[in-house]
């Protein structure tokens, strides 16, 4: 049982607790803090993916991230058309409508931010939203 | 529960007095050190309650009851917390599909529970040993918001966490935004 808990390097490691107590706390998270800490600990990711409610609301958390991510990117581009309206061409119009059919909008947010270009739209997107990201 | 709420009734509390000569107990911890508080006070404690009425401990004996899990300054600071606590109403039943709320701790039970992580996670153990809903809850709450609203990169710092996740939980965690699902 005790391989499924966090690891803590020092000796705080006799101290972890054991699942049902990470499960009664990760309950308390809401859905989004959830999806963060799993993904910041592979053992509650395991304990989480476990648990049939911890499930659930991971699930609702990916479909409201996917769902945030899209609005970010519909906003950014809203903005974009209005402040440079020349520089947007038919070109990128139509690539940003096809986009989020072919990828995950918030694949598409991550991915831009990795490139850390400063011209990019996306680039300016809401900070609490990278954060969820790991 | 229900020798909580009697004891509260004035009218009991003449019976109480009257009986229980000695409304003391002696908790012992791990390290042997021993604590006599009020018997409705370690009553809130359900595993000391069960205890209590299963081995039909006389309350005018003085009797001894051994903590193995938890050593002194984790059961001072519990018996400090069910001081306090003593004449709170029972908290109320789970309900398992309902998201808890984690910002209604209160202010005494806060600066109560500022202490280093260590501590906090014996407190929530003990409290989970002792069946002491109350403080197990905002135990737990408090470790829920120290998750809450912060980066996974801050999430491992706070809690010391190694990234060892294997490549194929790397790759579950990377694919588990496939798009196609929401097509």
């Amino acid at each position: 049982m005790y391989s499924l808990l966090p690891h803590f390097d020092t000796p705080s490691e006799l101290l972890t607790l054991p699942v049902e107590l990470w499960l009664n706390i990760l309950r308390m998270l809401d859905p989004i803090s959830l999806l963060t800490a799993v993904r910041a600990c592979p053992a509650w990711m395991r304990i989480s993916e476990d648990d049939s409610i911890l499930k659930k609301t991971l699930k609702t958390a990916r479909k409201l991230e996917v769902k945030l991510a899209l609005e970010i990117i519909h906003g950014s581009l809203q903005k974009r058309v209005k402040t440079h309206p020349n520089r947007i061409d038919d070109l990128t119009k139509y690539q940003f409508r096809l986009l989020p059919i072919y990828m995950n909008p918030v694949e598409i947010l991550t991915r831009r931010r990795r490139t850390k270009s400063r011209k990019d739209p996306a680039c300016n997107v809401d900070k609490k939203f990278i954060h969820c990201r790991i | 529960m229900s020798t909580l709420n009697t004891v509260k009734s004035p009218a009991m509390n003449v019976n109480f007095f009257a009986f229980a000569i000695m409304p003391n107990i002696k908790l012992q911890s791990s390290d042997g050190e021993t604590f006599e508080i009020d018997v409705e006070i370690a009553k809130c404690s359900v595993t000391i309650k069960t205890m209590l009425e299963d081995l039909g401990m006389d309350e005018e004996e003085e009797e001894v009851v051994p903590l193995p899990n938890v050593n002194s300054a984790i059961l001072r600071k519990v018996i400090q917390w069910a001081t306090y606590h003593k004449d709170d109403p029972p908290p109320p039943e789970d309900d398992d599909n309902k998201e808890k709320r984690t910002d209604d701790i209160s202010s005494w039970d806060a600066d109560f529970l500022k202490v280093d992580q260590g501590t906090l996670f014996e407190l929530i153990l003990a409290a989970n040993y002792l069946d002491i809903k109350g403080l197990l809850d905002v135990t737990c709450k408090t470790v829920a918001n120290m998750i809450k609203g912060k980066a996974p990169e801050e999430i491992r710092k706070t809690f010391n966490i190694k990234n060892d996740f294997t490549p194929s939980e790397e790759e579950q965690v990377r694919k588990e935004n496939e798009w196609c699902e929401e097509k």
